[in-house]
């Protein structure tokens, strides 16, 4: 698997090279700004975290790797550890450039917003493909949007209309400054570790996936 | 002895199109020529002994490992020529071989140099630079740098000039001299089965029209030549393909003392080659 992980890095060292230069070069101008930091940290660590794929659909070479003895599933890990660590990648250099100014709860969060669309990309790159796959994605995205914005809008009416009952005292003190501040650390690990069990079940699903699929 | 490749049955449907009920073996070090028309099924069956096709029926061993299940191990014991080598376009040679040999335990460091030398290949050089024969070339020097025992290769020969075609193939032979591994190869030049190939299979429309030594089918089949009358005669009893022009019939049949007792001496019988029974078989009957 580490084979295959390497592979991968070296296939688009030139484009990484690219990112890894353009990168903190850009978010080194945006410290001042929190919201533009975290636009360049999403853009750029989306663009580590797929580039790679899309470098290998460009030229064609899947069928070159589906046919060095390796395990389909051991593709599926590897791209997953891949883009795993392109995201890890891309956030430490965030937090190393920017100093922290992001704070730990947007770096958890960016971690986990690119991690669940890595975790619903994938299985659909691998049962369909990268066109169709991405056009999945598209659908399968925009689907879950409406679905929260169904939920937020519902939660909201509830709330105009007091069905809810009024917030608990604890609850408006963790939800202040302060409160979050000290609560940013359990809300990063949740964050991970749901992110990270996502993406584990996202494995698995396009592990099975793509054992059926042809090359 | 056991076959390094035995395909039985092997069925893979599309839309459109079904591979269907292919059957051959390769005993270990001999060249086996998959010939047909374009569309015929022959990238099918090369993709489904690399196991990266997903079969629908039959079974497809490679040393006793089915490629589907086994994939790693089948694949450790196969080196692969694509129609059409990919290899990232920005890297070296150099880069790519060092990325491609981690794959394989027995890779030969010494006899891919000594190969890359033969085949006047510059380490150095970008993949994306290199014409569509170095590309063959070097995907062949690939495969041929891990002990493999059974090197697939899919219409290897295709778009190069015909003396680029002769070199390769006989580098290809002068390097099999001597060694152990097979060669499965797909091709619709019918002069690279001449030059190399030790078994014939010819597929057309996905089914298996014949699959047997070269010199037993050179040896039974035979090129009957003939008036246009004769060809009304219930051609499809005697013949297995037949083309018929202004001034008589060419016709391709595996029934030599068949045709002899019909026709007797109203035909010519002549010694085929590979292309007569191949263009013939793929022509079912045509009225030029």
């Amino acid at each position: 698997m580490l084979n295959l992980i390497l592979k991968d890095l070296i296939a688009a060292r030139w484009f990484l090279l690219v990112i890894l230069v353009l990168y903190p070069a850009q978010l080194a101008t945006m410290t001042i700004s929190p919201p533009a930091a975290m636009v360049v940290t999403l853009i750029f660590t989306s663009l580590m975290a797929f580039g790679s794929l899309a470098i290998e659909e460009s030229q064609g070479t899947e069928a070159t790797w589906c046919s060095l003895p390796v395990d389909r599933r051991q593709i599926v890990v590897a791209r997953y550890a891949t883009t795993l660590l392109a995201i890890t990648f891309g956030l430490g250099i965030s937090w190393a450039v920017s100093a922290g100014t992001l704070g730990l709860t947007v770096q958890s969060s960016t971690f986990f917003l690119l991690t669940i669309m890595a975790s619903l990309f994938l299985p659909c790159y691998f049962r369909l493909g990268l066109a169709r796959g991405l056009m999945a994605f598209a659908i399968v995205s925009l689907g879950i949007l409406v679905l929260l914005a169904g939920v937020g809008a519902l939660v909201s009416f509830l709330m105009d209309g007091s069905a809810i009952p009024d917030v608990p005292d604890e609850l408006r003190v963790a939800a202040s400054e302060a409160g979050l501040q000290r609560l940013a650390p359990l809300v990063a690990k949740v964050l991970i570790a749901t992110a990270l069990t996502v993406a584990g079940a996202s494995a698995l699903l396009s592990a099975r996936w793509y054992s059926t699929r042809d090359c | 002895m056991q076959p390094i490749l035995s395909v039985k049955g092997l069925t893979k449907r599309f839309e459109g199109f079904t591979l269907s009920n292919v059957s051959f073996e390769i005993p270990p070090g001999f060249v086996m020529g998959l010939v047909g028309p374009n569309g015929a099924g022959k990238t099918t069956t090369l993709k489904s002994v690399l196991g990266l096709l997903r079969r629908d029926a039959g079974e497809v061993l490679v040393s006793g490992l089915d490629p589907e299940w086994d994939g790693a191990a089948a694949r450790t014991r196969i080196g692969f020529v694509h129609d059409e080598p990919r290899f990232p376009r920005y890297l070296t040679l150099r880069d790519i071989s060092a990325i491609i040999s981690r794959f394989y335990a027995g890779w030969n460091k010494a006899r891919f140099l000594r190969l890359m030398d033969t085949f006047e290949l510059p380490l150095r050089k970008r993949f994306g630079v290199l014409s569509r024969g170095m590309r063959m070339k070097f995907a062949l020097v690939l495969a041929l740098s891990h002990d493999a025992q059974l090197i697939v290769m899919d219409e290897p020969t295709t778009g190069l000039d015909p003396v680029f075609r002769r070199e390769l193939l006989d580098v290809l032979q002068g390097l099999l001299e001597g060694e152990r591994a097979s060669i499965l190869f797909s091709t619709h030049i019918t002069a690279d089965l001449d030059r190399i190939a030790d078994y014939v299979t010819l597929l057309q429309d996905g089914r298996v029209v014949f699959s047997e030594a070269k010199d037993d089918i050179l040896e039974r089949w035979a090129l009957v030549k003939g008036a246009r009358e004769l060809a009304t005669d219930q051609p499809e009893h005697w013949f297995r393909g037949i083309q018929v022009g202004p001034h008589g019939f060419e016709a391709i049949t595996d029934d030599l003392p068949g045709v002899r007792r019909h026709f007797g001496d109203a035909v010519i019988i002549e010694r085929p080659t590979l292309e007569d029974i191949v263009l013939l078989t793929s022509s079912g009957r045509t009225n030029a």
